[in-house]
């Protein structure tokens, strides 16, 4: 199974979180699930660091927080992204976006690697 | 035979004190560690999955020092009261080493720190207090008020000890005697005294941050009156009071009561239809 860097997997950890919470709000289990899914299971995290992202997030003003009782009778902390966030996540998209051009350009051409001094 | 509520408890009691007195993050970690707990258990032993969740949670250790680099960066407060308490420090060393009694300058600039840390142990009480009061305290706040309380305490209690040895060694000295008990020297002890119960309950996680607000505002009143009170006795040596210290004195006090009423009501108490602040959150 392909491992991810531990600095690739920290620097994704924002645009991961932003983004998910972006499709609806979510608790600290469920998002960690989330990003086991979309990863195919290629992303590993200790389950603790999502908790400090999410409370840097929140004290930044990017996300909000609410306790619920869900559906099960269990009382859970929700995340909700607010309008910071959205644009915390748009800047996110597109330096993503930037990077993955780049690599994507010099990898798909020809002898994109040069040795020439 | 695995008993789930038991491990949480034992697991709960096993963080680091930094954790422990946040209840509601310890609360929503737990939350987690139960669902992983539950899909796990599809899977293996409840001991075993048990095991798993935590390996995968991380250490108390670990975790704690994750949540110190988010707290570090939050509390404005602290970072401005800390500021001020520094220049005031400096400004009082400036001041008293141009004096030419090293003994006595000594000890003016170590009350005055001691004294000040107390007070601004008491100004990030009152923030918190007002904060609290229309509901826009949050436990990351509350982690940061403990921590900067509990090194305020330190600095106070360390430097008013200091300070008040080097004042009976200057009495000693120039007066013949170690302690008479004047106005000014039961204020330092009362200062002293006070520091020591700060520092004991800033550190204690069975304070509850409400009592540790309470402390800040009456540390305000027992330096304040430590402090700035013996001008106010008949027949004292500190020189005459100006007739309106007495009004700005016991204005202060007064209004350091009135915060104290404020600290005991329930959070959110001071916000008006919703107009004050952002909702409360307990």
């Amino acid at each position: 199974m392909l491992k991810l860097g531990k600095d690739l997997v920290a620097a994704s950890a924002v645009p991961l979180v932003l983004s998910i919470l972006h499709a609806g709000e979510s608790y600290g289990y469920a998002i960690i699930q989330r990003v086991r899914e979309l990863s195919g299971g290629h992303m590993q995290w200790t389950d603790g660091m999502l908790y400090p992202v999410l409370h840097r997030l929140e004290a930044q003003g990017a996300i909000t927080s609410r306790w619920k009782v869900a559906e099960n009778g269990r009382r859970r902390k929700y995340y909700a992204l607010k309008g910071q966030g959205r644009k915390v996540l748009e800047e996110h998209k597109a330096q993503w976006r930037l990077v993955n051009s780049a690599l994507t350009t010099m990898w798909d051409q020809p002898c994109s690697i040069s040795t020439k001094a | 035979m695995f008993d789930l509520d038991q491990s949480v408890k034992a697991w709960r009691e096993s963080l680091p004190d930094e954790l422990r007195v946040r209840s509601e993050l310890l609360d929503e970690l737990e939350q987690h560690l139960r669902d992983d707990f539950e899909r796990r258990t599809a899977a293996g032993s409840p001991a075993d999955a048990w095991a798993a969740a935590l390996v995968h949670l991380g250490t108390g250790e670990r975790l704690a020092a994750e949540f110190a680099k988010v707290d570090r960066r939050i509390w404005l407060p602290a970072w401005i009261a800390t500021a001020v308490l520094l220049l005031a420090a400096g400004a009082v060393a400036v001041l008293f080493t141009s004096l030419r009694r090293p003994l006595l300058s000594a000890h003016v600039l170590l009350v005055t720190i001691g004294y000040s840390s107390v007070f601004t142990a008491g100004f990030l009480a009152v923030f918190a207090v007002l904060a609290r009061g229309i509901g826009g305290w949050n436990e990351r706040q509350q982690a940061s008020f403990r921590a900067a309380g509990s090194r305020l305490a330190l600095v106070a209690a360390m430097t008013t000890f200091a300070g008040v040895v080097l004042g009976a060694c200057w009495a000693h000295a120039h007066l013949g005697r170690w302690w008479a008990w004047d106005p000014k020297e039961i204020g330092g002890a009362c200062v002293l005294a006070w520091s020591g119960v700060l520092l004991q309950c800033f550190r204690s996680r069975a304070s509850t941050p409400q009592s540790l607000m309470l402390l800040g505002v009456m540390g305000n009143i027992v330096v304040a009156l430590s402090w700035f009170g013996p001008l106010l006795s008949p027949g004292h040596s500190y020189g005459h009071a100006p007739a309106l210290y007495g009004g700005l004195l016991g204005g202060f006090l007064i209004a350091q009561i009135v915060l104290v009423y404020l600290a005991m009501l329930p959070a959110g108490a001071l916000r008006l239809h919703g107009f004050l602040g952002p909702k409360a959150r307990g």
